[in-house]
């Protein structure tokens, strides 16, 4: 356990008076979700959440998610936590997703485990550069571009998608490499390695990343930048659908039958894949939208409208990670109106939470109703949302960007 | 993400070698040990009869 002093100063002045009880909740949960470094860790390392059913766990997209909360305030802890994350990559560049740390009254878990197969979104570029563009420090751009450059070969040598694209192994293999566990796009097992939509997305965002950092660190070829340019036309020209004003995967897009509104499909405007016009009918017609993705507490993971609806996990329940991603593309494309919109609404119905329960949860009611009437995995022994996730909920940055989208 | 499972380990590929692997491991090289030992039992076994 750790105490982030900084960080617990900072949340005294930051957002709504609302929100700051619940705010120094959180900064104090990444104190105590904090443990003294251990194998394979080389500093100390924060776990995604106490009250993580699975847990002590480290890594996957929540790592990401609790880095942004601490990035700015606790650079120092930020940064030992991406090294970390990168920490456990293997020589062939994949990024394993969670890594399963020692539990003492769990015999199976005598050391720490990952899998070696299954990877995850990767998402941490977008926190880095960020990270670095704050602190001015380009130096942890040269330490992480290698594994960059190893990742993007990862995902081009096992994750690329017929006839162009990528893809991640849920299609395939119900793996969750893609994080969204059980969600409406994996009802059916797919007969190919077909783009996924937010697979693509990612990459781009690897390769755009690639592109830039070698720039800044001057190693640049314009290889990466090429390829940027060729997914990016891809994926406007290919998952796109006109009819929805939304992404979608390449075996659905065109089949309004088996066209899910999965959330997922904002992907290409979080990381600026999408043309200006496309990114506004995303914002204005879908996150916006009451019938779909603006709901009580937003976004929702799935259309409110869709029959594919429910109040079970990521088909239907809130995801303040999803929240904070979309208001970084809005922000991205100009609409610090619509980000304001999202992250106040999730950062009031969370804090309404908060005061009613004294937790941080894994997923909320796209309603704003009680967590604890949410499904997660009905097939497993734990099927209510977790409390004390931090994993999934970047409530401090979500506050900060807030206050940036009005300034 | 997929999730550990009450400990099912046989669905999870690890980074590391798995404890059933050192396990497995550990029981062949007794194994081994144990014909070894079989067969200087047997030597000498025969050495005595002689």
């Amino acid at each position: 356990m750790a105490t982030l002093t900084a960080l617990l100063n900072a949340v005294q002045i930051l957002g709504k008076p609302s929100w700051r009880e619940m705010l120094t909740y959180v900064a104090e949960l990444h104190g105590r979700s904090t443990h003294p470094a251990q194998v394979p860790f080389l500093y100390p390392w924060e776990e995604i959440g106490p009250g993580y059913c699975y847990g002590p766990a480290f890594g996957h997209w929540d790592a990401i998610h609790a880095f942004l909360d601490t990035q700015f305030d606790e650079p120092e802890h930020a940064r030992q936590q991406l090294l970390n994350y990168l920490s456990v990559q293997s020589e062939d560049g994949m990024l394993p997703g969670a890594v399963w740390m020692p539990r003492a009254d769990d015999p199976s878990r005598r050391s720490p485990r990952w899998s070696n197969r299954t990877s995850h979104p990767p998402v941490w570029p977008m926190a880095a550069q960020a990270y670095a563009d704050f602190a001015h420090d380009d130096g942890i751009l040269a330490r992480v571009y290698d594994p960059l450059i190893r990742q993007i070969h990862w995902f081009e040598q096992h994750r690329r998608a017929e006839p162009q694209g990528f893809y991640y192994s849920d299609i395939l293999t119900f793996d969750w490499e893609s994080g969204v566990d059980e969600g409406v796009r994996f009802k059916d097992v797919q007969p190919g390695p077909f783009a996924c939509v937010d697979a693509s997305a990612h990459m781009y965002l690897l390769y755009t990343a690639a592109e830039d950092w070698g720039a800044r660190l001057g190693t640049t070829t314009g290889l990466y930048g090429a390829k940027a340019a060729r997914l990016r036309a891809f994926i406007q020209r290919e998952l796109f659908s006109e009819e929805t004003g939304f992404f979608h995967d390449s075996w659905s897009v065109n089949h309004p039958d088996r066209r899910p509104m999965a959330l997922e499909g904002m992907w290409p405007m979080v990381v600026g894949a999408a043309t200006e016009s496309q990114a506004r009918r995303v914002i204005d017609e879908n996150l916006l939208n009451p019938q779909r993705f603006f709901t009580a507490h937003p976004v929702s993971t799935v259309g409110v409208d869709e029959p594919d609806f429910e109040l079970r996990m990521w088909r239907g329940p809130t995801w303040n990670s999803m929240t904070y991603w979309a208001a970084w593309g809005c922000l991205r494309y100009g609409r610090a109106d619509a980000a304001r919109l999202l992250l106040e609404r999730a950062l009031d119905r969370s804090a309404e939470q908060f005061g009613r329960t004294g937790t941080i949860w894994e997923f909320y009611h796209p309603e704003g109703g009680a967590p604890e009437l949410l499904l997660r995995k009905p097939n497993t022994s734990h099927n209510t949302p977790c409390r004390d996730y931090l994993g999934h909920n970047p409530l401090i940055a979500m506050a900060r960007l807030w206050q940036e989208a009005e300034e | 993400m997929k999730e550990w499972q009450n400990g099912r380990i046989s669905e999870w590929p690890t980074g590391r070698a798995s404890d059933k692997a050192i396990d497995g491991a550990l029981l062949c090289i007794l194994v081994l040990y144990w014909d070894r030992a079989q067969s200087v039992g047997r030597y000498f076994a025969f050495s005595f009869v002689l």
